[in-house]
């Protein structure tokens, strides 16, 4: 579903993302590790077309997000760790607004919007406009328009940031079913735990190289995440 | 702090004067560019336009005034001008910049005093205050000296009243501000009021500017009956008589009437500050009800993203859309006043070829005023991340930016087009001027998008500051007006009698056709590319 081959991404001098590749096939929560300014933002907003790189190739679905840049789109979902959304729209407006950029019909989008906002709690707020959304409500409609269009691939920066422990319960719970329907999802946190219980794969990632990656079983072995992670950096400030 | 605050905003407003981009990687690659030079000589060319005008204005009321001995009431009225443009140069920028800045809860989370970010917030504006009364300042003193001359008295007491005129101007346009973002923080409609006001507010100002020959001339005709009226109004009084040289006392008086005020103005806002700031009000909770949901296609989304965009914020509206007002207003006159208007054309004895440049000229002044695309990339802002995750080109992108333009520039332009006919009765000369004014509005609006995407400016802290304060606004309307120059120029100082007006008007429109051709190619081909980039 998306493989990274040699991705190498530099700002000035500093090099953000240095040779790094990763593959995650349809039906994997893919968690992507790492400690603050490893790289995994440049990472992510790379391979959804934010972010032009200096070399190395990304394919969603086997198209490459270079030249195919809009087909890997429309495949493709990205939640930004900060959901800057459009604040001159109502929550239910920015919704329909995605809905019609990804051609999804009316009646599919009404039966997704009902759903998930049910889910989420957010229903009677699709009214308001979006610049009177606390960030946790930002987040919730940032969620549901990723989800819109039935992604086969959804990237997440920081998913959990935000939600109240239902909310963040729910999107666990979507994310599984999403992958148990042969989507995938490629996601960074810092909630160690949360990747532990959740991801099938994890890569942990420091300076932007990788350090390791692999199904949580080959890189935690019989440690826990976070003893793993923690001695991965110790390691590499040595 | 108070240094520290202050020269963060002095540099968030340099930054957004000079569009800088927001990474700051691909700045550090930029070369040195020219662009502040070229920014600071617009801003010296639009400063002695405008003193000229003023200076035009004090030299009548110098020469009526200073003979019969009312130097007071000369530099009472200069105090009145120069309050009045700081006033209205400053009300919404101090809504904004007060009321509204993005780092207001930032900067309060932080161990800072409220007044300080206030204070900080306030000189800024403050500088603001001192160029727009320097405008008015600079061609009064020119004026009485030539006229009179300065006693010692007089000039110490101009050029400290400089520097406490923009606090009193300050205080009151702080106090409105607040008042303003009180209003429209309970009304529902919030872009509706804020639009309507600034209509309103406009077009008093116009009216004012308008008829600000006719105030003059009845002031320098009946300044002792004026002087008498006013003389009453002390504050007034102590300022023109302390400039005209009056008395050490009336000084100290202007003195304390312009400094006091804002003293307690600035003591009651930073009391309330920390409330103004945070309290949401008003937000009457809208609950959704369930509606059958339709399908748009995805060029008619972006299309509709552009006008909800406008729609939501009244600043982009007023500052982007006030050449459109204008071409509504003139249509409306021409058609309402017809007979008048044909008698002032006959009246100005201008042959009817040279009508329709005048008429394209005209039109041209009101288009290059109509700045819908200038701002357009700058205002995706922190939301560009959305567009650019979506399944749609930059390419599509940028034509929703350019049509909304066009879908809302042509259809009132047409009204005015045709309200010109009754003018310019040549049918072949109207032809031509409307073809080279439909023509100029679609370069225009095609110079727009260009000045955007090479000045694009993301990282502004309001949508003010992303629409009044953009090098591509600026820009584009230079541009457009250096365009009306040349076409003005070329035909009164060469071409006049020599070529018909019908071809001038064409090969005009064969330029802009060109010009339309060839910006329209960069915004697709490099300007898409640097879209991409941003």
């Amino acid at each position: 579903m998306l493989n990274i081959e040699h991705l190498t991404k530099t700002y000035g001098d500093k090099k953000a993302v240095d040779d790094l590749s990763l593959h995650i096939r349809p039906g994997e929560v893919y968690g992507f590790i790492g400690h603050n300014g490893a790289g995994k933002t440049t990472t992510l907003k790379s391979c959804c077309g934010i972010l032009q790189f200096d070399s190395g190739s990304i394919r969603i679905g086997g198209k490459s997000i270079t030249d195919e840049p809009i087909a890997c789109k429309q495949m493709l979902a990205y939640i930004p760790d900060n959901p800057d959304l459009y604040e001159f729209l109502s929550g239910v407006k920015y919704l329909n607004f995605v809905a019609d950029v990804y051609g999804v019909s009316a009646a599919e989008r009404e039966s997704r919007i009902l759903h998930y906002a049910d889910m989420f709690d957010l229903t009677a707020d699709l009214a308001q406009p979006v610049s009177a959304y606390s960030h946790g409500m930002k987040q919730k409609l940032a969620v549901i328009a990723a989800l819109i269009h039935e992604p086969k691939l959804i990237m997440m920066d920081e998913p959990f940031v935000g939600l109240d422990p239902t909310a963040a319960h729910q999107l666990k719970t979507i994310m599984r079913q999403h992958c148990d329907r042969g989507g995938a999802i490629f996601f960074s946190t810092h909630v160690l735990e949360v990747a532990e219980k959740l991801c099938d794969k994890v890569a942990i990632i420091k300076n932007g190289r990788l350090v390791a990656s692999g199904t949580m079983d080959d890189v935690r072995g019989d440690q826990s995440l976070e003893e793993v992670f923690l001695e991965l950096e110790g390691e590499a400030n040595a | 702090m108070l240094k520290t605050l202050i020269r963060i905003q002095l540099r968030a407003q340099l930054a957004g004067m000079m569009n800088r981009q927001r990474n700051g990687a691909k700045a550090a690659q930029k070369k040195k560019s020219a662009t502040p030079v070229l920014f600071a000589l617009l801003m010296l060319y639009c400063v002695v336009v405008f003193g000229f005008l003023f200076y035009m204005q004090f030299s009548q009321l110098a020469a009526a005034f200073a003979p019969a001995g009312l130097g007071w009431l000369y530099f009472a009225m200069y105090a009145i001008m120069a309050f009045a443009l700081m006033f209205i140069g400053s009300i919404f920028l101090a809504k904004s910049q007060l009321f509204e800045a993005k780092d207001n809860e930032l900067l309060l989370a932080m161990p800072i005093r409220p007044g300080d970010i206030l204070l900080s917030r306030m000189v800024i504006l403050l500088a603001y205050d001192f160029v727009f009364e320097l405008v008015v300042a600079v061609p009064a003193a020119l004026a009485w000296s030539m006229e009179v001359g300065f006693t010692a008295l007089g000039a110490v007491s101009f050029v400290l009243l400089i520097v406490t005129l923009p606090l009193f101007s300050l205080a009151v346009s702080c106090l409105f501000a607040w008042l303003l973002s009180l209003l429209t923080a309970r009304i529902r409609h919030k872009s509706l009021f804020s639009m309507v006001f600034s209509l309103a507010f406009f077009a008093v100002y116009m009216v004012f500017c308008m008829r600000i020959n006719q105030y003059v001339m009845q002031l320098a005709a009946n300044g002792a009956v004026i002087a008498g009226k006013l003389a009453a109004v002390a504050p007034l009084y102590w300022m023109g008589s302390a400039m005209a040289g009056g008395s050490a006392l009336q000084l100290v008086y202007a003195l304390l009437v312009t400094t006091v005020p804002f003293v307690l103005a600035y003591w009651l806002l930073s009391r309330a500050f920390i409330r103004i700031v945070t309290t949401k009000r008003g937000f009457a909770r809208i609950r959704y009800e369930r509606k059958a949901m339709k399908r748009a296609s995805q060029n008619a989304a972006l299309l509709q993203r552009e006008f909800r965009r406008l729609g939501a914020c009244p600043v982009y509206m007023m500052n982007c859309g006030l050449g459109l007002v204008f071409m509504l207003v003139a249509a409306v006159f021409l058609v309402i006043k017809q007979a008048d208007a044909r008698m002032l054309v006959s009246a100005l004895g201008f042959p009817a070829q040279t009508l329709g440049v005048i008429g394209a000229l005209v039109v041209g002044a009101l288009v290059s005023m109509t700045l819908f695309t200038a701002p357009s990339v700058a205002l995706e802002g922190n939301t560009l991340w959305i567009i650019r995750t979506m399944p749609v080109s930059s390419e599509q992108v940028l034509r929703a930016k350019l049509r909304m333009g066009l879908v809302l520039m042509l259809p009132v332009m047409v009204l005015l087009l045709a309200a010109l006919a009754l003018v310019v009765q040549d049918g072949l000369v109207w032809a031509c001027m409307s073809l080279t004014c439909v023509l100029l509005a679609v370069f225009m609006n095609n110079l727009g998008l260009v000045e955007n995407l090479r000045h694009p400016g993301l990282g502004w802290i309001n949508e003010t500051q992303a629409v009044k304060q953009s090098m591509s606004v600026l820009f584009t309307m230079l541009l457009g007006w250096a365009v009306l120059l040349a076409m003005g120029l070329l035909w009164f100082l060469l071409l006049d009698g020599y070529i018909p007006a019908q071809a001038y008007l064409l090969i005009w429109s064969a330029v802009l056709a060109l010009l339309t051709v060839l910006s329209g190619r960069w915004i697709m081909t490099r300007g898409a590319r640097r879209f991409d980039a941003l």
